[in-house]
């Protein structure tokens, strides 16, 4: 199954945080708050959604995905690795 | 900012949750179609897509009830008796349609692909998707009276 969506919703996930933190650090405006804010939400459930849907609600990608920031990407990585395992590795989920 | 973050929470609305409801409605109708002996050509094949769409769409729809809680909380009004109510229920749309709904149709893919009886079933999923799109109903009637509200209909 194709991991570009969750790969996407991942990016979004850390670079809307990103810019969340880095807007509290410096300038703190709080329009850039309001409208990143509900955007970071939606990417950390949309990265859930799409790890639970591809991985089963039991396995190692759903628990790494819940991680705040970079939950999604380690979960597309680890979905990836599931979906098109190096040579030598085992295939079942933990 | 009230502006923007209200417009994508009902684009997302119309846009996301209008396709799970139609789509997730034609697929015990369908399957029933499927099911028949002399059944319409091409039922079968066009349930998958049916739960695709549902599948999908639920996804994007995670968008409504988010921007919906910045719409609120950027407008002061998250603590009204409506809101928490309309919350309340949006909560229990999503446990219907991600617990019931959505596995239902899966299980339905599944005996219809294997030829099994799926009277049950589909009944069970009727009933679930009709519980799911009475929820969504109540929801969005909400938002249009907003009962208690100041700036009601």
């Amino acid at each position: 199954m194709r991991t570009v969506p969750l790969r996407i919703a991942a990016t979004v996930e850390l670079a809307s945080l990103v810019v969340l933190l880095a807007n509290l650090a410096t300038v703190h405006l709080p329009v850039l708050a309001s409208a990143l804010g509900p955007l970071h939400g939606c990417a950390y459930l949309v990265a859930i959604a799409l790890t639970v849907e591809r991985a089963g609600r039991r396995s190692r990608a759903t628990a790494l995905c819940l991680v705040p920031g970079v939950g999604g990407l380690l979960a597309a990585t680890s979905v990836r690795r599931h979906l098109d395992p190096p040579t030598g590795r085992s295939t079942s989920w933990p | 900012m009230n502006a923007v973050l209200l417009a994508v929470h009902v684009l997302a609305a119309i846009v996301a949750v209008g396709p799970v409801c139609v789509a997730a409605s034609m697929v015990p109708a369908e399957a029933r179609r499927a099911a028949k002996t002399d059944g319409v050509a091409g039922a079968a094949g066009r349930l998958p897509v049916l739960a695709r769409i549902c599948r999908t769409y639920a996804v994007v729809g995670i968008a409504v009830p988010v921007f919906g809680l910045g719409t609120a909380s950027s407008m002061g009004v998250l603590t009204e008796a409506w809101v928490l109510v309309s919350i309340l229920l949006t909560l229990a749309a999503a446990g219907v349609l991600a617990l019931a709904v959505l596995p239902g149709q899966r299980a339905l893919l599944a005996a219809v692909a294997s030829g099994e009886a799926v009277d049950v079933t589909t009944r069970r999923l009727a009933a679930t998707t009709g519980v799911f799109n009475l929820l969504w109903a109540v929801v969005t009637v909400l938002m249009i009276v907003r009962p208690g509200s100041t700036t009601g209909v």
